[in-house]
């Protein structure tokens, strides 16, 4: 039992939305009901004999296509809410709106969601939701959840497996995640620059900063690549392992880069170990962006 | 590779054969009905047979459009071999669907984009706008972003000025409105248009922020150049900072050689 009756009570509610969100599966009965139609009304029309069924068999059969119709019309409509619903949720997480994207999250998945893929990425945006509100336990949990239950296509469970680790680091899972990171490794040839990242925020949490400043050096044009602004991160760290080594000029160098590509505040939300640098070169009245 | 002529005549080809299907099954529902009660058949079982094929053909239209969803991450994956075998496949194929063939039309054009032929880029979605597209528009807007952007590069900039004007007329998703981004910059640029570009920069600089890494940094190189010509040149050194930052700017000013103006050899 987590003694942190907050983290319980969210807890809570990341299995109620795990509830709430599961399909009914409606669309399935479409196509049976139609073809049931078109079955009993042909099997009385082969019979004959009744003026009544005869008269009645048209009427059966139109009103199994009108039904089906209008069934498969609801259904449509509603799936295409909640594709806008969830491209709504992705555009609030992006333009760092969290307030509208917690909001929006939550309505969607307190619904039954039609389609499971719909619903799986929904829950996928829930979880960056509770790594934002720091609620990493829970996150970790979710992905877990996810990991286990939905065959994800490679590069999308590569994706789900680097969050994960991000909130076993946050959670100070530091084994945990040195056990993620080398599996990752293994099944990631070729590498990716997210993982590099994560290696880099590693090294940093357990005290090897000559290790990360090495790591940085041979991924940082990796980075910049694939994770465009994001690579702010990896220069923010970069910087706070050059602190830790006593590199002053290169940790402010670092630093400054750091904050020419992202948002400083967002910076050290996400990694708090930089914070003390981050507010040495960019202090809270100076403006990152020329007026 | 397929020819982008050969697939855009079998694409108005299949069009023209999926209205003539539609028709044919509509037809052949009604000539049931009349036949069977002329013959003292059963005129509903006869009617259901068009029915099923009609519903079966829907179905499996469904399945095409389904698979189609999965081409932009096998290009995003840079895996363009076999998005070029699957979207041929589908070309080749036959669907009742229109939509399904409109849509390989497009991914087509998305794929040469990726392989920077820009010229049969624009060549595509010129042909994916030549045909009615879906009500929703989506297609319609991602065609429209395809054909600015392309047309810009092989120097058609009467079609990508008429594209970027149908576009701003849109209600835009926020992927959209990067790409429109993207594409203006470019349009701008080629045009000269520096004042244009540096309007607005700040905003113009934010959603920068969310593109992927080369379109960013284009999209800021640009925006640096229109500041230096602006005589904002705070926004000039933040921007050229940045795109040092993101990438080799020899290689950016390859893509776009009016910035050789900001990193001079």
């Amino acid at each position: 039992m987590n003694p942190n009756p907050q983290a319980n009570a969210e807890k809570t509610k990341v299995e109620q939305l795990l509830e709430s969100s599961k399909s009914q599966r409606q669309q399935s009965l479409l196509i049976p009901m139609f073809l049931l139609g078109v079955l009993v009304a042909s099997l009385f029309s082969l019979r004959g004999g009744n003026p009544l069924l005869e008269a009645v068999i048209p009427v059966v059969f139109a009103g199994s296509i009108v039904v089906a119709v209008l069934h498969a019309a609801r259904i449509a409509r509603r799936q295409q809410k909640e594709k806008d619903a969830l491209r709504q949720i992705d555009e609030s997480i992006r333009l760092g709106d969290w307030g509208q994207a917690t909001a929006v999250v939550e309505r969607f998945l307190g619904r039954p969601v039609m389609l499971p893929q719909v619903r799986v990425q929904g829950l996928i945006y829930l979880g960056a939701v509770l790594v934002r509100q720091g609620q990493y336990q829970q996150a970790l949990d979710l992905y877990n959840h996810l990991l286990e239950t939905v065959a994800f296509p490679p590069q999308i469970a590569i994706s789900l497996r680097c969050v994960r680790i991000y909130a076993m680091l946050r959670e100070e899972h530091l084994s945990d995640a040195y056990q993620a990171i080398a599996q990752l490794k293994r099944d990631t040839p070729g590498g990716s620059a997210m993982l590099s990242l994560l290696e880099l925020y590693r090294l940093v949490k357990t005290g090897h900063p000559d290790d990360a400043l090495q790591l940085f050096g041979q991924k940082q044009a990796q980075m910049a690549e694939q994770l465009g602004h994001r690579s702010c991160d990896g220069w923010a760290l970069a910087a706070a392992a050059a602190v830790a080594l006593g590199r002053e000029q290169d940790a402010d160098g670092y630093a400054r880069n750091a904050g020419l590509l992202g948002d400083v505040r967002d910076i050290a939300q996400r990694f708090p170990e930089c914070k003390g640098i981050l507010d040495r070169i960019w202090p809270a009245e100076v403006q990152v962006q020329p007026s | 590779m397929m020819h982008v002529e050969q697939a855009i005549r079998r694409v108005n080809r299949n069009v023209a054969l999926t209205w003539a299907i539609h028709g044919l099954l509509a037809g052949a529902v009604a000539a049931s009905l009349i036949v069977g009660t002329i013959l003292q058949l059963p005129p509903i079982l006869l009617a259901a047979i068009p029915c099923i094929l009609w519903v079966l053909l829907a179905v499996n239209g469904y399945r095409e459009t389904h698979n189609a969803m999965r081409w932009p991450m096998l290009i995003a994956s840079g895996d363009l071999v076999k998005a070029e075998q699957e979207i041929e496949s589908a070309i080749h194929g036959f669907s009742v669907m229109r939509s399904v063939k409109l849509l390989s039309l497009h991914h087509l054009a998305v794929l040469r984009m990726a392989q920077r032929n820009w010229t049969d880029a624009a060549r595509l979605s010129k042909a994916v706008q030549g045909h009615r597209l879906g009500r929703d528009g989506s297609l319609t807007r991602a065609s429209l972003l395809v054909l600015a952007a392309s047309a810009t590069r092989v120097g058609q900039m009467r079609d990508a000025y008429e594209a970027l004007q149908c576009l701003r007329g849109m209600p835009l998703t926020l992927d959209e409105q990067l790409s429109l981004l993207h594409a203006e910059c470019g349009y701008l640029g080629r045009i000269g248009a520096w004042e244009a570009m540096a309007w607005r920069i700040e905003v113009k600089v934010k959603m920068a922020e969310l593109m992927p890494s080369e379109a960013a940094a284009q999209t800021e190189g640009l925006l640096a150049l229109a500041a230096k010509r602006m005589g904002q040149s705070p926004w000039t050194e933040l921007l050229k900072r940045r795109c040092e930052l993101l990438g080799d700017a020899a290689k950016l000013v390859g893509e776009e050689p009016a910035l050789a103006e900001l990193w001079p050899r």
